[in-house]
């Protein structure tokens, strides 16, 4: 390779010894299927089941990409904002109202943060239904998974911090709102609330400590998370869909074929592919922040009634709609029964370790995603006193 | 009783002791630290009564607190409370948080009714919640008179 002869390369390796690594790397491989399974599927009896041998899942690998770098767009276009943003009751909208309109392109850096923060979760949550929908956490990476749900969940917190911080009359009733759920947790409940307020009401302490958990305390934690993620991956490369795997096996054993499936090189073919779609994301994402700004809103004044038709963000309007239908401590026992479950799926799903099919988790999966989907969608079409008259 | 045992209960015992020493000394940083995180109390202001000034001027648009709409919501320490003329010389004032996720609630003159705009709570107005998700009744507070200056408490002799 030519950079491996340059001199920048040598300079570098002489001091660091960077050649292990960059062997370690290049001998990564992305699964991409099999050409050699095509030759023999018409031979086979079980052609059908080979025909979905062929991996059609690569196009979701992009997606964990994808998350990582609309975070990375989301960590620079946040230090920029810290230059122009002064945390405050009385400063923090009037900061925000200046730098959208007074300095050049805060528009468009401000915008840009906020759709990065929604894309991000989109494309978490992507990547983690198709992980789930192709078994990826099955062994031996079961803590990949772990990880990655503490990442969404993390993301998510930071989504919610984030809101409060332009002090506007959205971001505040929905802040008033979101945190007076707590109540509802047993014994801990009201000790959370305090700390999260820092008080008994949304106030200038509330503010300051979202600002501490947006920009340090929650940005620390998805950094060291990414970083083990990225690890285990990097260490047990990328996951073969089972049916690969399991059609492998079951090829061998009947034709004694071994079968060669196609790869493409982690470091640098992968790497590249991945840089050409993060280019295209970053386009759309310029795109949507020029065309649909994020808008501000009005300054939230903590003494007049809120806005009506009062919704949090896209990514809890379905955890809204359950919370809207039955009493709030049964929502919140029922989504933490859930959230156990789901974080521990690569540990109760035996049947995937041993690389069987496991109807259960896959209907588990597919009930959840419609279910997120539609509540989701209730959510945003319904208007809130809709659901005052369905209250029970 | 030979000397091995004696030094193998000695050392359960010791290392009975260090466990509950280090699991003391976690437990006790874990304590610090989430007293830590609870607000300072400095600034929690007890109040037991606030002053609108002289009810002759409540409604006078340049004064501190003034009736919008025959409506005023106003801070009481922490609290935010919402006092409604409901006939002349005559006022109701409650907590202006609604019972149900503590939105700020406001007086719909026409239907004699406090609305929450967050979730379409009902209260009437004796603060009775009467439709939509609130728990409760809102709390009421008392309207004390005194040579034409009006005061809000949360008791009737703290004026």
């Amino acid at each position: 390779m030519k950079f491996r002869k340059s001199k920048i390369f040598k300079w570098i390796d002489e001091r660091y010894e960077i050649t292990p690594l960059v062997d370690y790397m290049s001998k990564k491989d992305v699964p991409l299927g099999s050409e050699n399974l095509w030759k023999y599927r018409k031979e086979m009896p079980f052609s059908e089941f080979l025909h979905r041998l062929i991996h059609r899942h690569y196009l979701w690998y992009y997606f964990g990409g994808i998350t990582l770098f609309l975070f990375i767009v989301l960590i620079i276009s946040g230090f920029l904002l810290l230059f122009h943003y002064k945390g405050g009751v009385d400063t923090a909208y009037d900061s925000v109202k200046d730098m959208i309109s007074n300095v050049e392109f805060g528009w468009l850096i401000r915008s840009v943060h906020s759709w990065a923060a929604n894309l991000m979760i989109l494309a978490a949550f992507i990547h983690m239904f198709s992980v789930l929908f192709t078994k990826a956490y099955r062994k031996p990476r079961e803590l990949t998974w772990v990880t990655g749900v503490f990442i969404l969940a993390l993301s998510m917190g930071a989504g919610f911090t984030g809101y409060l911080l332009p002090w506007n009359k959205l971001s505040y009733f929905a802040v008033q709102i979101g945190t007076d759920m707590m109540k509802g947790i047993p014994l801990i409940g009201d000790y959370l609330l305090e700390v999260l307020r820092g008080g008994n009401q949304i106030s200038g302490a509330t503010l300051h400590r979202f600002l501490g958990l947006h920009v340090a305390i929650i940005p620390l934690g998805i950094v060291i998370l990414v970083g083990i993620h990225l690890l285990f991956i990097q260490r047990q490369g990328i996951s073969e869909p089972m049916e690969i795997e399991t059609g492998k096996a079951k090829m061998k054993e009947l034709t004694g074929v071994e079968l060669n499936i196609k790869t493409m090189k982690f470091f640098p073919n992968f790497i590249l592919r991945d840089l050409v779609v993060w280019l295209i994301v970053l386009n759309i994402l310029v795109l949507l922040a020029v065309f649909f700004p994020w808008e501000l809103g009005e300054k939230a004044d903590p003494l007049a009634p809120p806005p009506p038709n009062l919704k949090p963000e896209w990514f809890f309007l379905a955890m809204y709609v359950v919370i809207e239908l039955v009493p709030i401590r049964v929502a919140l026992i029922f989504f933490g029964i859930l959230g156990i479950t789901w974080l521990l799926i690569p540990f109760w799903d035996r049947k995937a370790s041993r690389g069987e099919k496991s109807n259960f988790v896959l209907i588990f999966g597919i009930v959840f995603t419609v279910l997120f989907v539609i509540l989701t969608i209730i959510g945003y079409l319904f208007p809130t006193n809709w659901f005052s008259k369905l209250h029970f | 009783m030979d000397s091995g045992n004696i030094d193998s209960s000695k050392r359960s015992l010791i290392n009975w002791l260090l466990g509950a020493g280090v699991f003391a000394w976690i437990g006790g940083i874990f304590a610090a630290f989430f007293q830590y995180l609870k607000p300072s109390q400095s600034n929690v202001a007890n109040l037991n009564y606030i002053s609108l000034g002289l009810e002759s001027k409540l409604e006078d648009p340049k004064n501190k607190f003034k009736l919008k709409n025959n409506q005023m919501i106003f801070p009481f320490g922490e609290k935010k409370l919402i006092l409604v003329k409901i006939d002349i010389n005559k006022y109701k004032v409650f907590s202006a948080q609604c019972t149900h996720a503590g939105c700020i609630v406001e007086w719909k003159a026409n239907e004699k009714i406090f609305f929450c705009n967050c979730h379409g709570g009902k209260f009437d107005i004796n603060g009775k919640n009467i439709a939509g998700p609130p728990p409760s009744p809102l709390p009421e507070y008392k309207v004390v008179l005194k040579k034409g200056e009006m005061f809000v408490t949360e008791r009737q002799n703290e004026v």
